[in-house]
Parts: structure tokens; C-alpha cells; sequence
């Protein structure tokens, strides 16, 4: 998580569960300038985890989300939010060129080390959690978008099924166009907001009380 | 019967309609229930610092549990959520125009719920421990009774119990807040909703799909305390406002017209101001502010007024105004303020404005013919009478509890929201 991450190493400190950042977010102030920034009205889709080294995954988020901007959405926009900074000189040039190459270049921007204020502003102005990625250690931004009600789709590794079961647009078989349909559904239809809000909402219920109370029946279904 | 009515303050001390109100309800109620009150530690309404001691304490027959807020409302909130919240309209502006009411619910339709939930939660006051108390108890009162629906002790605490055993008094109005998409849940949850105006019942119908049942009940005024004298420092001739004096509440708009007023029209009416001075206002020799006054000192002006001044425009009910109308003084209102003129025009006991021009002409009429002024003043006391009398209200109060109470438990199915329907 953000605030446990030793940037210069790229590795994390200390354990942090997302449920203590949850903790730190009920008290803390989102950052302004991040909120203010962001608020024009234009749809804010998210991705938060790791990219690298395994950069495969980086492209498949990016093949994702220009089928969705340049097919359904042109106000639509990418935030990368990477816990990490790229350890070598040609990772961050190789994300430039993709995105570039994605004709991405003025919606897609990414962001490295932000603190919990931005971190906690970033899923307040996201209008959708696009998963794709094969880091398991992903799933604890999910758990962060499951407590903020924010809308994932998702490309369902096994770390990220078990997770979020059905309570989401989680799809086994990477296929972007599907994503980029889920997307679209997910931002336009109200009604598709509200059903996948609800499940999300039972889910992170669930998934507390098992934090909470383990060996409950809840634990126990997971 | 046992109820827990919920509400973001409480006390004889706290200064504020819906808190009033929730306290009526509360020891109405306790005639015939047991009432818990579940409310905050905060007495101040800005901050919402905490000022009483948690725990429980008596208010005659009501039992009061109190729980402390988890973090004062500061520069985030006012600077930040709020700001974005009301945009570059000002309250004005989002009052007058209906173009200024569709883009502040333009404005707000797509943010994310996430933040939406972020400004109702800092909006405050927030009580983890009141809401744990909530989720604890669930099972152990028949009704709880949510009042007012802005604040997160009502839009968090309804998520807390089952939603059959809901009741709900919102009194809304219509403010840029209440176009936040993430009330719509707060609206369609209850099993029942009590309102205190048509004018309010039809502005919840226009902005939520509501879902339950609903009744018009309003809130009792109870008989006018014993004559006593007015304050010493009261003037001859004036005119009285009554309540909180702040922005929001129109007290500053209505002292600059009342000077205009004074300037067309120069006699000695004073302005009279009663009540708690939020932010500092213009001082003028023909405006006397009393500061807190006595509740038979209050009826007292209020009686020997030419007429009572309603400058707010956002009231879900107006207990002053009608309190004016039992002592038999006629009113000027807000002509913004739907509810405040459904009692003008069904009593027949106040004139509406919308613009400083029509402030001066009605306060000339309503200062200076005396037999017109008789007449409403007559036609306002009937008007309280008729529909606002303590077995009245006691009685539509004590139904709606019941229904609420003795409603099949259906919490096992699941509660959908419906999608939001275009203001149009």
C-alpha cells in the first residue's frame, strides 16, 4: 500500500492490510488538488497496482481501455496510479511509447508513490476500477474499490475471482473488447451502476465480518 | 411500542426547526411508546464539536443516549466538498432560475458515489458509535424514526436496520444538496415517510422515486405561553424575525430591504431580531437585534408585532411562522420557499415576495392598513387551530409508528434502488 511502500527499494515495509489504510481514509482528507482537478465532468476510469516487471499486462490494460475511449467514450480518461516506481530507465519510456502508441497520449496519465490523501482522492473522482493484471497483491486496491462502491471490471486471475466471486464484471478469458463493453455498461447504465454497487457493497460486508470474526460463516463461504 | 427516533442533535438547548420538531415527535410519542432518543454529543451545528457528555441521560419520559461524533466539520467540507457541491451559483441564483436547479443536479448526477458518500459522511456529524449501537440494536426497537434527511446520522443509520421498520421525517427542502443522487436511497428505504407540507411531499415526489407510504402530518404548536411583558428595550412600532440569523437563512438579504424600505418609507418601524447571531450583521440604528429572548417573551413580541418577517428560503416547515399566526400576527414571507407559501395561502394570513419591490409595497400594506391586518391575523389563528393542535398531529403521529411497528418483517428480500429519473 501506498504509505508502506519503500520507493527507493520497491518493496514494502511494513505489512499494512487494506483494511488499516480503510481505517486512515474514514478520518483522512482526500487531496484537494486532486479532487478539483478532476471533477470537469469527464469519466474517470482507474487502474492501481503494479505493472512491472511482468509488463504484458500493461498493454492488455491499455489495449482495454483505448477500445472503450476511442469505441464508446471520448470523455473518457486513464489514471495508472503504480505503487511503484520503475526500477530501470526504460520501463517508464516503454509506458510512454504504449500509451503513445495507444493514441492515448492526452487522456491516459499516470502517477508513481502518492500518498494516502491522493490515493484516497483518486477512488473518490473514479467512475470505474479497471483490473487487469497477474499481480495477485492487486487485490487489496480491489478491496479498496469494494469499500468505496466504485464499479470494477475486471480480468478475473484466480487471486481476484476469489475475491470478488460474482459481485463484479469479472471475466475468466482476457478479451478486451468485452472489457471495454463491460466499461460502458457499467458507466452508462444507472441500473448497472446500482446492481453491481449493491453486490459490492454485500461483498466488502462480508469480506469485513471475516476480517473481523474469523472462523464466521462468512469466512467460512469464502 | 418501542421507537428510536434518530436525529443529528438534540435538547432543549439545541436551536434549530428539525431538531424542534424531532423533539416534539420524541415526547409526543413517548405518551403512548417507549422513545429512545439516539442523537450526538454535538450542540453546534457548524462544527459539530462535541459538547454533551456520551451516554444516556433523561428528557422527562424520553431516554436520551448520546454518542460522540468521530471528527468535526472544518475547511474540507466549507471549502472543499461544499464548494464543489453548490459550484459558481450562488443561493440566489439556484433560488430564482430554474436553469440554475437543473445545473446543479447536472453538476452532481455523475460524481462517483464514492465522493457523494465522502459529503454526506463529512457533511457530518458522523458517530461510528452511534451507528454500531444501530446495527447492535436492529432487532430491538418496532420503529425507528430517521429525522432529516441530510446528514449522515440518517443516510448511514437507515443502512443499519431493517428497512420495514423504517419511518422517516426528511424535512427537505430545496437546496443543492438535496439533488445529490445518493438521497434517492434515503428516500425510497423507508416504509413510511411523514411530511410537514404538500409543498414538501410533492418536491420529494419531483426529485425521488419514492417508495411507501406517506402522510401529511406536520408538527403540533402547543398553546401560546401566559402573557408576559415585552423587553424593555422593545420600540413602539416595529417588525420581528425570529430565528437563527445567517446567510442561508436570508436574515442578511432581509435587513439591507428592510432599510430600503425605510429610505421610501421613513417612520419609526424598527426591525426586531430574535435569536442567535451566527455571523456578524449589519448594525443600523433602525434594526435592534435581542438576542436570545424567553420562549413567553418571544410570543410576547411576536404578538404586539405589525407583522412577522420570514426571509429563508429553505424551511421544511416554519414552526415560527406558525407560532406568528397563533399570537394573530400577520406574515411577509419568501416567496422562494414553497412550504412557507402553502401556509400563507391556504391561511390567508401572509403575503409572499420574490423580489425587494414587492417586500416594500406588502410590508407598506401589512404596516400601515390596520383592519386587513385584523383580518389575517384572525384568519392565521384559525388556520393553526384547525390543523396544527397537539391531539391532531399526536394522533396521524401515533398511526404512523403503528404502521410502521406492526409491518411484516421482509428484510430477507433484497432492497433495490431504483434508477434516477431525469428532473424533467
Amino acid at each position: 500500500m501506498p504509505d508502506g511502500w519503500n520507493y527507493r527499494r520497491g518493496e514494502r515495509e511494513s505489512p499494512r492490510s487494506p483494511f488499516d489504510l480503510i481505517e486512515e481514509f474514514e478520518r483522512l482528507d482526500a487531496d484537494v488538488d486532486v479532487l478539483r482537478l478532476y471533477q470537469d465532468g469527464i469519466t474517470n476510469i482507474i487502474f492501481i497496482g503494479r505493472l512491472w516487471p511482468l509488463w504484458r499486462g500493461g498493454y492488455d490494460l491499455l489495449e482495454t481501455f483505448a477500445h472503450y475511449h476511442h469505441r464508446f467514450n471520448l470523455r473518457s480518461r486513464l489514471y495508472l496510479v503504480l505503487p511503484e516506481a520503475p526500477r530501470r530507465s526504460g520501463e517508464s519510456t516503454e509506458l510512454r511509447r504504449a500509451i503513445d502508441q495507444a493514441q492515448l497520449t492526452d487522456v491516459c496519465t499516470w502517477t508513481v508513490a502518492v500518498t494516502a490523501a491522493q490515493l484516497k482522492a483518486y477512488y473518490l473522482i473514479t467512475h470505474a476500477f479497471l483490473c487487469v493484471s497477474q499481480y495477485p497483491d492487486v487485490t487489496d486496491y480491489l478491496v479498496l474499490a469494494l469499500y468505496h462502491r466504485t464499479p470494477i471490471v475486471a480480468w478475473a486471475t484466480a487471486p481476484v475471482r476469489q475475491l470478488l466471486g460474482e459481485d463484479a464484471l469479472a471475466w475468466d478469458e482476457f478479451n478486451s473488447a468485452l472489457l471495454a463493453q463491460s466499461l460502458r455498461q457499467c458507466v452508462e447504465d444507472h441500473r448497472v451502476t446500482e446492481y453491481l454497487r449493491q453486490r459490492q457493497q454485500a461483498r466488502f460486508d462480508a469480506l469485513l465480518a471475516s476480517v473481523q470474526n474469523p472462523g464466521s460463516p462468512e469466512r467460512d463461504q469464502r | 411500542v418501542k421507537v428510536a427516533l434518530i436525529v443529528q442533535r438534540y435538547g432543549p438547548e439545541v436551536v434549530g426547526g428539525s431538531e424542534s420538531l424531532a423533539r416534539h415527535y420524541a415526547q409526543s410519542l413517548a405518551r403512548s411508546c417507549t422513545v429512545d432518543v439516539l442523537t450526538s454529543c454535538a450542540l453546534d451545528h457548524v462544527t459539530w464539536r462535541n459538547h454533551f457528555a456520551p451516554g444516556v441521560s433523561p428528557d422527562g419520559s424520553v431516554t436520551v443516549r448520546r454518542f460522540p461524533v468521530d471528527c468535526e466539520r472544518g475547511a474540507y467540507w466549507f471549502d472543499q466538498l461544499g464548494r464543489m457541491l453548490t459550484g459558481p451559483t450562488t443561493v440566489e441564483d439556484f433560488l430564482r432560475y430554474p436553469q440554475c436547479k437543473q445545473a446543479a443536479a447536472d453538476r452532481v448526477n455523475d460524481w462517483p458515489y464514492a465522493l457523494q458518500r465522502e459529503t454526506v459522511r463529512r457533511q457530518g456529524p458522523y458517530s461510528s458509535a452511534l451507528l454500531a449501537y444501530l446495527r447492535e440494536h436492529r432487532t430491538a426497537y418496532d420503529a425507528f424514526l430517521f429525522c432529516t434527511y441530510l446528514y449522515p446520522t440518517t443516510y448511514f443509520g437507515m443502512q443499519c436496520v431493517p428497512r420495514e421498520r423504517i419511518l422517516f421525517c426528511p424535512t427537505l427542502h430545496d437546496e443543492p444538496m438535496a439533488y445529490l443522487p445518493i438521497y434517492r436511497e434515503v428516500f425510497q428505504r423507508p416504509r413510511f415517510t411523514i411530511f410537514l407540507s404538500e409543498a414538501e411531499q410533492a418536491l420529494a415526489q419531483r426529485l425521488f422515486d419514492m417508495h411507501g407510504e406517506t402522510e401529511v402530518i406536520g408538527m403540533a404548536l402547543l398553546p401560546s405561553p401566559p402573557v408576559v411583558e415585552v423587553p424593555p428595550q422593545t420600540p413602539g412600532e416595529y417588525v420581528l424575525n425570529a430565528g437563527r440569523q445567517e446567510p442561508a437563512k436570508g436574515t442578511e438579504e432581509m435587513i439591507w430591504t428592510f432599510l430600503a424600505f425605510k429610505e421610501q418609507h421613513p417612520s419609526e418601524l424598527k426591525l426586531v431580531l430574535i435569536g442567535k447571531e451566527v455571523y456578524p450583521m449589519p448594525r443600523h440604528p433602525d434594526v435592534l437585534p435581542l438576542g436570545f429572548v424567553s420562549e413567553a417573551e418571544k410570543f410576547a413580541l411576536m404578538r404586539r408585532a405589525r407583522a412577522f418577517i420570514h426571509p429563508s428560503a429553505f424551511e421544511s416547515f416554519a414552526i415560527v411562522l406558525l407560532e406568528s399566526f397563533q399570537t394573530g400576527t400577520p406574515a411577509l414571507v419568501n416567496g422562494h420557499c414553497a412550504p412557507l407559501v402553502e401556509h400563507c395561502s391556504r391561511s390567508k394570513a401572509g403575503f409572499a415576495y420574490v423580489d425587494r419591490a414587492e417586500f416594500i409595497a406588502l410590508l407598506w400594506e401589512l404596516t400601515t392598513n390596520a383592519p386587513l391586518r385584523d383580518a389575517m391575523g384572525k384568519a392565521g389563528q384559525e388556520y393553526v387551530r384547525e390543523r396544527f393542535s397537539p391531539e391532531v398531529v399526536g394522533r396521524k403521529l401515533e398511526r404512523a409508528v403503528r404502521a410502521v411497528a406492526t409491518a411484516p418483517d421482509r428484510s430477507h428480500r433484497p432492497h433495490v434502488v431504483r434508477p434516477q429519473r431525469s428532473l424533467s
